[in-house]
């Protein structure tokens, strides 16, 4: 398999996994992949979610950097997940490496979801997407 | 006592300088978010959210330094940073073709905020530049800001040195006071 088609595989392989991980569950609203400057990779919405995607992404990447730059401030601490809750939504923005590309995934539950249910789903699915490259590129 | 507290932006294009502008300037230790950049711009980070600095230019005068993102998907950092503000700074990357889109985009959003702020525009990465060039550059953004109906001061800055930066802020107070 040469580079070009490692990539496609690895995208092909990528958009199936989040597509699986919204399909798990009614309550997921949204998933979103971008790269940690805030371009937009792919992303999973039901149609109530209003959101265009670059901005989306871009917000993504503002919010976890200052999330970053929040827990930094005690020295030895680093950022695992930030969260947002709203009356109806929860968001969680984890730092997801894909091979040597540094990644955001964002994700947003209905919050009848609890806090704990939500980031399980975006956890798991961050550790899915870290490890697809394994499973994907030969050797 | 109480301090008087004002806000400075300081917007541009990605690599003209507004992290480094606030790193100079900054008496605290400055707040930096910056990102690895996934595509080929000139340097290995980006900022994507704000770059937050605080000098004292008298004793109960404060100012918070603010850089944004230059890429206009982050425009809605733009939108928050560009209420209450005091003045700003436009720091634009020197360009020998003299193509100065982004400036543009920021001055139509900017500008359209308020008309009255202090504002200049610093000419960055200029140092070796030949004085023909130099002034061409300064027409061309001179003409530009006059479009917009702007007669600001455009000067060349070197945003790693302290007192070229420290001439961006005594620029903006006395344009400041001016206006008061």
């Amino acid at each position: 398999m040469n580079q070009q088609e490692i990539k496609e595989k690895l995208k092909g392989a990528l958009q199936a996994a989040i597509k699986d991980e919204f399909k798990s569950n009614s309550e997921i609203l949204m998933i979103s992949l971008c790269t940690t400057d805030g371009f937009h990779i792919h992303s999973e919405r039901t149609d109530a979610f209003d959101l265009e995607e670059t901005k989306m992404s871009a917000m993504s990447s503002t919010l976890f950097s200052l999330s970053k730059a929040c827990a930094e401030i005690q020295k030895g601490n680093t950022l695992n997940i930030a969260t947002v809750e709203t009356e109806n939504t929860h968001f969680f923005f984890l730092k997801t490496d894909i091979l040597n590309l540094n990644c955001v995934l964002s994700f947003a539950v209905h919050s009848k979801l609890s806090l704990a249910q939500g980031r399980f789903h975006a956890k798991r699915l961050s550790e899915k997407l870290g490890n697809l490259p394994k499973e994907v590129i030969p050797g | 006592m109480n301090e008087q507290y004002l806000k400075l932006a300081i917007v541009g294009q990605v690599g003209a300088g507004k992290t480094t502008l606030i790193k100079t300037l900054s008496q605290i230790d400055p707040l930096q978010t910056e990102a690895k950049a996934s595509q080929d711009i000139g340097k290995e980070f980006t900022t994507v959210g704000i770059d937050y600095g605080r000098i004292n230019l008298e004793e109960d005068l404060a100012v918070g330094l603010y850089g944004v993102p230059g890429q206009s998907r982050f425009s809605f950092i733009w939108d928050t940073v560009s209420k209450g503000l005091w003045g700003l700074v436009f720091l634009v990357k020197y360009d020998p073709q003299a193509h100065y889109e982004e400036l543009k985009e920021f001055l139509a959003f900017f500008l359209t905020k308020d008309k009255n702020v202090a504002c200049l525009v610093g000419l960055t990465h200029s140092e070796n530049i030949d004085q023909k060039n130099l002034i061409k550059a300064f027409d061309t953004l001179q003409s530009l800001m006059s479009s917009h109906k702007m007669n600001v001061p455009v000067f060349p800055v070197d945003p790693r040195s302290k007192d070229s930066s420290r001439l961006i802020l005594n620029t903006i107070n006395t344009l400041g006071v001016r206006e008061a």
